[in-house]
């Protein structure tokens, strides 16, 4: 009988010569004693003499030299690329403020759109608008620079992902001249030295987050002195050295939270909605309490970024992220889902001063995604960096500069940016036209900007189901093809993200489906169904007024089978989870991407009326 | 060479590509690549994307050198990096293992183009399914037998590329052996 206090561990250290002389005696003993620990220590002998004979396998030769090339190790003539969000335009400074108001108009329709599952008395929306532009009241990235407000720590979070793509590009200098520059022996020291790598993802990020530069510039500030500005951008590169150590543990943190969340949902499977929601059996009894109290389990993030890839006039983009996550099951995510569809989400009529100043031409679309929340912890941060790629590349410098300007020659964008520009030229002339100042015009009802709002995602983005481990997502497989993606140097996925051309598409039931998107789409467009992407136009539903009640919830139930094409696509991307979905808390993301083009920008002035084609009148389909 | 004058070799290495030399770390890269390119294999299961590891690896390591302290040795320390990346890789793929070609892309092969070290069959064979049977452990068990197996590692280097205690590598390594016996004995049985 073996000794209780034998571990057969100490066999495996025993092989390896890893104990210590007490206990290699007590293992020389077992061993003698028990023929069967002799037997498996020789199993384990065997079995590590063969993994020791395994081939070793030789990289090409010339890796070495492949990774001498790489940018990040030569050591290059200019340490410290220009920011290209320097070069944004001043004047769109106005308009950062009506992306936040439209991000907050955005927050307080989501209220709406799910007051009826909080059973809430409809004076509740007040009360709730407050609360949710309360939180859109935080500065927005290009903000961040001109207050000394600091970034919280989940910006750090999301900014340690887009950061760590824009260290890498900025890691030009030598390791010495970094060390020096960049503060990396204090990094080092920060950061535990060569523990950092591995060490608590949440620890670390609270050092980070006290150790970071408060507010990095992300834009350059009107009259800062270019010595100020390198010393900012200086402190973002180390704070981006800290990031990307952070990112490493991330990876780790994120599978743990991936894990506890499934254990979680798994329990939770069944919830009902609204006690997914925290209201509970006694909803009722909690309609006094603080709106924003109870919206707290909802709204799991609400953010901002803006993106300009020009240097005067070029397509400048804000993307909102509102992300809402839902315990429960199957059936609420259905009736969640069919009201996003039958309410289009409609954003406001910003007041043209925000908007028109230079001729400029805005589109928006709102998307949604519905992701497995066991799988949307690691995957979260692919769709943000999906967003943040091209401004990310596009910051590291000239040669990505290029890579960037490339790209948006690529076919499907060309023709999308040919698309503003006739709309942006269109529209001026008919305001030029003798009776056309004031007169109404909603664009939302002009084909073109139907069809411009279907395309009106300029940063590669594309809704994107996760479900049951597997990622459902649509297009852009042909236009994977015509990028050329390798040469752009993006991730190997990110080509199915890409959302150039496809504004509409069928529902994915399957795999099979969602390999006939493209098609799907490509007919769509053809047809030119009446579908309208969130766009700022008016909204055909909108004169039900944003308050639903049972007897149209049920409506939208029964009339769910008629949800094909003949129904608008009111959310740009007719996405939705299929019938096999599983019962797991869900995460929703609406992201309200918004582009901005100037299509004179050197002069800031529409077009005259005389110099337009007839075929691009307002009410022209070309 | 002994351990010992490797890990000078390094330190001056490492000094002058500080200095500036970048070239400098170029030798390091032929010193090591084909071993972490080797143990990052068995661990991703895809030569693809060990070689992109592998490539990141010393593009971080290169960026971060001056932060490397000379406490361990640089290539337990170029390891435990590669390994953070590869760890990343992997949570990352796991949400994209795609309902179509679930299993086809990651299906880890003896390298083709590689002749095999054996000089018969049988034990081609043998390696064959010693690769097969390391695929179903799990990563963190695969990873723990390469660095002491195929790494001939310590138990101080596994725990710090690791990032564990000496009694959880102790452990852990006696469940991945006791793992990978009961895999092999199943495919023999079968």
């Amino acid at each position: 009988m073996p000794d209780a206090s034998f571990s057969e561990n100490l066999i495996s250290a025993y092989l390896d010569g890893e104990l210590s002389s007490e206990e290699r005696a007590q293992v020389e003993r077992m061993l003698l004693q028990h023929a069967e620990y002799a037997e498996l220590l020789e199993q384990f002998r065997l079995q590590s003499a063969a993994l020791k004979q395994l081939p070793k396998l030789e990289l090409d030769a010339d890796f070495a030299a492949r990774v001498m090339a790489d940018e990040r190790v030569r050591p290059p003539a200019n340490k410290l690329p220009a920011d290209p969000i320097v070069s944004v335009g001043a004047g769109r400074e106005r308009w950062l403020g009506a992306v936040a108001a439209i991000g907050a108009l955005a927050a307080t329709i989501l209220v709406v759109l799910l007051l009826p599952f909080l059973n809430r008395a409809p004076t509740d929306l007040v009360a709730a608008k407050s609360s949710v532009q309360a939180d859109q009241a935080k500065p927005l990235p290009g903000e961040m620079a001109a207050g000394p407000e600091a970034a919280d720590a989940d910006d750090l979070v999301e900014r340690a992902t887009a950061g760590a793509m824009m260290s890498k590009g900025d890691f030009n200098a030598a390791p010495a001249e970094l060390a020096a520059e960049h503060g990396m022996k204090k990094s080092a020291e920060t950061l535990g030295g060569e523990k950092a790598l591995g060490e608590g993802f949440e620890e670390a990020k609270e050092r980070e987050a006290d150790a970071l530069p408060k507010g990095p510039s992300r834009r350059a500030m009107p009259g800062m002195k270019e010595s100020k500005q390198q010393e900012m951008q200086q402190e973002m590169l180390q704070a981006n050295e800290r990031l990307l150590d952070l990112e490493m543990s991330e990876a780790k943190r994120s599978s743990e939270l991936a894990d506890e969340a499934e254990d979680r949902s798994e329990g939770n499977a069944e919830l009902p909605l609204e006690r997914g929601l925290g209201l509970g059996e006694n909803a009722s009894q909690n309609m006094a309490r603080d709106v924003e109290e109870r919206l707290q389990p909802l709204l799991v993030e609400n953010r901002s970024e803006i993106y300009g890839l020009g240097d005067s006039g070029g397509p400048f983009y804000s993307v909102n992220v509102l992300r809402i996550e839902l315990p429960g099951g199957q059936a609420e995510r259905k009736r969640l889902f069919e009201l996003l569809d039958k309410h289009q989400v409609a954003l406001p009529q910003t007041k043209p001063s925000d908007l028109q100043e230079g001729g400029a031409e805005e589109t928006a679309a709102i998307y949604y995604v519905l992701a497995d929340k066991t799988q949307m912890t690691g995957f979260a941060l692919d769709l943000t960096k999906a967003s943040a790629a091209v401004i990310a590349m596009y910051r590291m410098g000239e040669d990505n500069r290029q890579k960037i300007e490339q790209y948006l020659q690529s076919p499907p964008l060309k023709q999308l940016a040919e698309s503003a520009q006739s709309l942006s030229q269109s529209d001026h002339a008919y305001q030029a036209q003798p009776g056309g100042q004031g007169e109404p015009f909603d664009r939302a009802q002009q084909p073109h900007f139907r069809r411009l709002n279907q395309q009106s995602i300029g940063v590669p983005m594309d809704p994107i189901i996760v479900k049951q481990g597997g990622v459902v997502a649509g297009a852009a497989r042909n236009v994977r093809e015509q990028l050329s993606l390798s040469q752009l140097s993006l991730p190997e996925t990110f080509g199915d993200r890409l959302s150039s051309s496809a504004g509409g598409g069928g529902w994915f039931k399957d795999a099979g489906d969602s390999q006939n998107f493209g098609q799907q789409a490509d007919q769509q467009q053809a047809q030119d169904v009446p579908a309208v992407a969130g766009g700022r136009g008016r909204n055909t539903n909108e004169a039900k007024g944003n308050e639903l009640g049972a007897a149209e919830l049920n409506a939208s139930q029964a009339g769910k089978d008629k949800m094909g094409a003949d129904q608008p696509d009111v959310l740009g991307v007719r996405n939705r989870p299929s019938a096999g979905s599983n019962d797991r808390a869900v995460q929703v993301y609406l992201l309200i991407v918004q582009s901005r083009t100037t299509p004179d920008a050197q002069s800031g002035e529409p077009p005259v009326a005389g110099e337009q084609k007839t075929d691009q009148s307002p009410g022209s389909d070309k | 060479m002994n351990e010992l004058s490797s890990n000078q070799v390094d330190q001056q290495l490492i000094q002058a590509t500080l200095a500036g030399n970048s070239e400098m770390f170029g030798q390091l890269i032929c010193k090591y690549q084909n071993r972490l390119y080797t143990g990052l294999v068995q661990m991703l299961r895809s030569e693809s994307d060990a070689e992109d590891v592998v490539q990141e690896a010393f593009i971080l390591a290169y960026t971060k050198l001056s932060t490397f302290q000379g406490n361990s040795a640089f290539f337990t320390w170029l390891y435990r990096i590669g390994y953070n990346v590869a760890i990343t890789k992997l949570r990352r793929r796991k949400p994209t293992v795609s309902l179509e070609n679930r299993d086809d892309d990651r299906q880890f092969q003896l390298p083709g183009n590689a002749p095999m070290p054996y000089a018969d069959l049988e034990r081609e064979e043998q390696a064959t399914q010693l690769m097969e049977a390391l695929g179903r452990l799990s990563e963190e068990h695969r990873s723990i037998l390469v660095l002491r197996e195929m790494e001939e590692m310590d138990y101080d280097a596994i725990s710090e590329i690791l990032d564990l205690p000496i009694g959880t590598v102790r452990s852990r390594l006696h469940r991945a052996r006791s793992q990978l016996k009961q895999q092999l004995e199943l495919m023999m049985d079968s």
